[in-house]
């Protein structure tokens, strides 16, 4: 380990010592409050390296044995901090200071507000960046189940609510399966291969595809490892588990697992992909264009049919993957650069919902009814982030999908985007329709809704700010991402 | 100068926001005041247009999204600057007739101001992207205004507004990022001077085809125009009408022909067809209607037929005549709508047989409604007709059949429009009128002024068609020039057959006059610059 290795992997040290300091923090103060702050300022430490001094290269290499000199190029490293790794990593943590206002208003109305919360928020992220910039994939396994257990805890987090306990368990099970398959799919690489950095497994894989060695049990492995990966996406037809989990779970929670964890692992699979599994794209890219268009009708067919708001959000979210995944699909720069800046829209909006949402007490669609006739803001910003989320000009959904499409067209899958663009035309309508509810019906009361605490306005706010501002310049974020994208291919 | 049209679009958007933010009381004395704005630019822009240069005017550009190559480009034609006109005139007239509006007017006037500032934009833009944007953020305030200050099915139509136009721009999007691979840019004039293979223009054709085919609409993707101009409120239906149904044709003009000539012609037989039966078909429908709003709204797919099927036949006569219609349709119909508003005002009702015997009652409004039926029915001495005789005359070369079967849509135009005016204003007053008798004051001076304008174009522009016409001289002959030769080919052949052009043949001279007809003497133009 040299000093390089520990400036490398900065953001990742002070997240994962930050986090032991917080539940320290919160042991002895027992406030939640200053919980929050501490866990604020430690997600800000984490940035400030990535903005002051970003720099990149392999982390912990790896011995490779005395006596094994022919797999010594195999041996790699554990982990690869890059511009891309950087500006996701970035991404994810600036999304992350926006869940963290969601948290305290639901919570303290829940009497549940304890600090842990935060705890398991930075240990999550830690696992998140180490899923980021991981180079091996073991480390990809260890980070992978970092980021998930935080979340089962937290998904469980009101002990005394029964959906919240079922939504953790499910949560938990399901979970634990996906892991369990990726970890035999490593083992199987690892026996057809005898290496597991990416590096190892990318020149092995090319040299079996070179030789036609492809054997079925490197096939299989490559399938369950991206498997989990899809499973944590939530890609159909491996999203069952998401509308359960997002119903049940506390709300703030929902938004966190709806925005954080896809953004680690879409960067993982980009990564993946245009990694170690380069080699047989033939074989992996028709099959996730597949899955995206799959994605995308389950989505947004079913979030039409959806009562309960959470319920639509969660098949919204599966839809939008699927979106997200034509952008992954096309396998080129202005791909990878269009995923990346889809989920920090799709993100921000999201929590932008959810905070209007959560300020409108609603649970079902039709506690929405004639919302603009009582609280005419909340209903505008609505209206703003839905649009968006379906993809209409001049706001940032566009913008996202408009990069993903055109990647798509570039690398010659016009079928893909035109299933592309006639699956956004369902999309649409699920988000009409609650527009329609909010602002063409009638209320079926008069009251107005209670009074939006601070935070959740300040979410909206921004989030509304973001959705207008990156609409119209999406060169803000697009050039970082392109710029990030263009190394690693 | 140079930021003319910038002004044009960014004054109605902060004259939006504007609007929504001062206090009630203000709000229509407001909102008018700013949109006479962008009316009174109008003046500079003629001014400063000069008909005789080919090409663009106006233009501005500037680096947008240089990662994809997107510009913020703008530039006017002769094609589009009447329509900019007609859309600035039509806006304040729009908020005249809207000065009863008593549920949240601050969200009307700025959603209308809004909706302005997008058409314009849709107007002026030369580059895809930002055409497409405006485009689709049209959409938006439309949906608003329908489905808020509609009547009583207005939830239904706004969705169906939505949706049918959003289903149609999506694979126009998509033929953008086609012709984006294959270019590189997004930038109209660029598309223009590339030269494409006929496969890829087919698709190109078909992809653009469903965009401005829904937007027009043409026959038979009519369905959502009668229940959206039915539910719209009346500034909505005007504005509908007058400005926004012309989008689609101005589409066919800015990109279908001009950029693919061979898939155009290809499909031409399909958009005759299709013309023919909207002209003929809707005619019927509007006859057969009880609602009077309804009747107008089918006469508006009727007319949109000449339109198309004589910007399709490609003789610089018809497109003259297309375009004339565009402009005519979009003030004798934007006037037939302000007359509905002013009758349902005073009755609520909208049923033919509910009316009856008005001529003696308001007389001033029937000497109004009767200007706007006669340019309806294309009078001669009304705008209408030049428009309609040049369309028709200009197709008949190049599609006499389906010719043929429009002109007698003319026919049928006459009988649902004089059915209606009798139906109104002449005949025993019906038991509603009886009742409402004390409430059928004639037009007040607020109404009066809102018919002005359109009345006074009505024979100014039947007796001066040149004043327009001479605007677009340019572009029609540029169009015609690149298209006509693709489609003389493809009705010499067999349909289905591939079309093969000859080698280099010399370069046509362009036609001298306008309304000369040069099938004769041209012949298949060679394509220009390099193939992809």
């Amino acid at each position: 380990m040299t000093s390089l290795d520990l400036l490398l992997t900065t953001p990742l040290l002070v997240l994962g010592g930050g986090s032991l300091l917080l539940l320290m923090l919160g042991a002895f103060t027992q406030s939640a409050r200053a919980t929050a702050i501490g866990a604020a300022v430690v997600i800000l430490a984490a940035m400030a390296q990535l903005v002051i001094a970003p720099a990149s290269g392999p982390v912990f290499p790896l011995e490779s044995g005395a006596g094994a000199s022919q797999v010594s190029n195999l041996a790699g490293h554990l982990m690869h901090v890059s511009p891309f790794t950087n500006i996701a990593t970035l991404i994810l943590l600036g999304i992350s200071l926006l869940c963290m206002p969601l948290v305290g208003p639901y919570f303290r109305a829940a009497k549940a507000h304890r600090p842990e919360v935060y705890v398991l928020l930075t240990l999550s992220l830690t696992g998140m960046v180490a899923l980021i910039t991981s180079a091996h994939l073991l480390t990809l396994y260890v980070a992978l189940e970092l980021m998930t257990f935080p979340l089962y805890i937290l998904a469980a987090f009101l002990r005394d609510d029964a959906k919240s306990s079922e939504s953790g368990l499910k949560y938990y099970v399901l979970g634990s399966m996906a892991s369990g398959l990726m970890l035999y799919g490593i083992s199987l690489l690892y026996a057809g291969l005898g290496t597991l950095s990416y590096t190892g497994v990318f020149t092995a894989l090319n040299t079996a595809v070179a030789s036609g060695g492809v054997t079925p049990i490197l096939l299989v492995g490559m399938v369950l490892v991206l498997t989990a990966a899809l499973f944590k996406l939530s890609v159909a037809p491996f999203h069952m588990w998401t509308p359960d989990v997002y119903e049940g779970a506390p709300t703030p929670v929902t938004a966190i697992m709806g925005s954080l964890p896809k953004i680690a692992a879409v960067a993982l699979l980009i990564r993946l992909l245009a990694g170690p599994f380069d080699a047989l794209a033939s074989l992996w890219q028709p099959t996730l264009a597949w899955l995206a268009v799959a994605s995308m009708l389950v989505g947004a067919v079913l979030a039409i049919a959806q009562t309960n708001l959470k319920r639509l959000l969660a098949y919204s979210t599966i839809a939008n993957i699927g979106f997200i995944l034509v952008g992954v699909v096309a396998a080129n720069p202005q791909g990878a650069s269009g995923a990346m800046l889809y989920l920090a829209i799709y993100a921000f909006t999201t929590l932008g919902l959810f905070a209007a949402l959560m300020a409108s007490g609603a649970n079902n669609v039709s506690d929405l009814k004639g919302l603009a006739t009582r609280n005419p803001y909340l209903a505008g910003t609505f209206l703003l982030l839905l649009f968006s989320l379906a993809g209409i000009p001049p706001l940032a959904g566009f913008m996202a999908k408009f990069a993903v499409f055109t990647a798509a067209v570039q690398a010659g899958l016009m079928p893909l985007a035109i299933a592309g663009v006639l699956s956004s035309v369902l999309a649409l309508f699920y988000s009409l329709w609650l527009i329609k509810v909010m602002i063409f019906d009638h209320p079926e009361t008069l009251t107005p809704t209670p009074a939006i605490p601070l935070s959740l306005a300040y979410i909206m706010l921004l989030s509304a700010m973001a959705t207008l501002i990156l609409g119209i310049f999406p060169s803000l974020l697009g050039n970082l991402t392109l710029a990030a994208a263009t190394a690693i291919f | 100068m140079n930021h003319l049209l910038t002004l044009l679009i960014a004054l109605p958007l902060a004259s939006a926001l504007f609007t929504y933010a001062a206090p009630t009381r203000y709000t229509r004395q407001l909102a008018l005041a700013l949109s006479l704005i962008p009316l009174a630019l109008c003046v500079p822009l003629f001014q400063h247009f000069n008909p005789a240069q080919p090409g663009l005017q106006f233009t501005e550009s500037h680096a947008w999204l240089p990662a994809f190559n997107i510009t913020y480009a703008l530039g006017i034609d002769g094609l589009s600057l009447p329509l900019i006109a007609l859309t600035a005139l039509l806006t304040p007239l729009c908020l005249l007739a809207s000065w009863g509006v008593q549920k949240n007017p601050q969200g009307f006037f700025a959603s209308f101001l809004a909706l302005e500032a997008f058409v314009i934009g849709v107007f002026a833009a030369q580059d895809f992207i930002l055409f497409y944007l405006f485009w689709e953020a049209m959409l938006i305030p439309m949906f608003l205004l329908i489905g808020l200050w509609g009547g009583e099915n207005r939830v239904y139509a706004a969705l169906k507004f939505f949706l049918y136009t959003f289903v149609g721009s999506v694979l126009m999007l998509i033929a953008g990022l086609w012709l984006y691979s294959i270019t590189g840019s997004f930038s109209l004039e660029l598309w223009q001077n590339t030269t494409l293979t006929l496969g890829a223009q087919k698709w190109l054709f078909l992809a653009f085809f469903a965009a401005f085919a829904v937007k027009v609409p043409m026959w038979p993707f009519h369905t959502w125009l009668p229940d959206a101009h039915v539910q719209a409120p009346t500034a909505g239906s005007v504005i509908l009408a007058g400005v926004l149904l012309k989008m689609g044709a101005y589409g066919f003009l800015r990109f279908c022909l001009p950029m693919f000539p061979e898939g155009s012609a290809y499909f031409a037989p399909m958009v005759f067809t299709l013309s023919a039966v909207a002209v003929v078909y809707a005619a019927l429908v509007a006859y057969v209607q009880t609602d009077i709003k309804k009747m107008i709204a089918y006469s508006s797919v009727s007319h949109m037929g000449f339109v198309t099927l004589a910007a399709f036949s490609g003789t610089v006569t018809g497109l003259h005549g297309s375009l004339l219609v565009m402009v005519n349709h979009g003030i004798v119909s934007a006037g037939l709508f302000l007359g509905v508003g002013v009758i349902y005002e005073r009755l609520h009702t909208r049923q033919l047989a509910h009316f009856g015997g008005l001529a003696k009652i308001m007389p001033a409004y029937a000497f109004a409604m009767m200007l706007l039926t006669l340019a309806a029915v294309a009078l001669p001495g009304t705008n209408s007709f030049v428009g309609e005789f040049l369309a028709l005359m200009g197709s008949w070369p190049t599609a006499p059949v389906y010719t043929a079967i429009a002109t007698s849509g003319v026919v049928f135009g006459a009988l649902y429009m004089l059915h209606l005016y009798r139906g109104m204003f002449f005949g025993t007053p019906s038991e509603t009128v009886h009742h409402h008798v004390n409430d059928l004051k004639d037009l007040t001076p607020r109404e009066w002024l809102t018919f002005a304008p359109l009345l006074a174009l009505i024979p100014l522009l039947g007796l001066m068609p040149s004043l327009v016409q001479n605007l677009w001289q340019q572009p029609v002959q540029a169009i015609s020039q690149e298209y006509l030769p693709a489609l003389q080919a493809r009705i010499a052949h067999q349909p289905g057959m591939p079309i093969i052009l000859p080698e280099a043949e010399p370069a046509p001279e362009p036609a001298s006059t306008p309304l000369a007809t040069p099938i004769v003497s041209q012949t298949l133009t060679p394509t220009p610059t390099t193939t992809y």
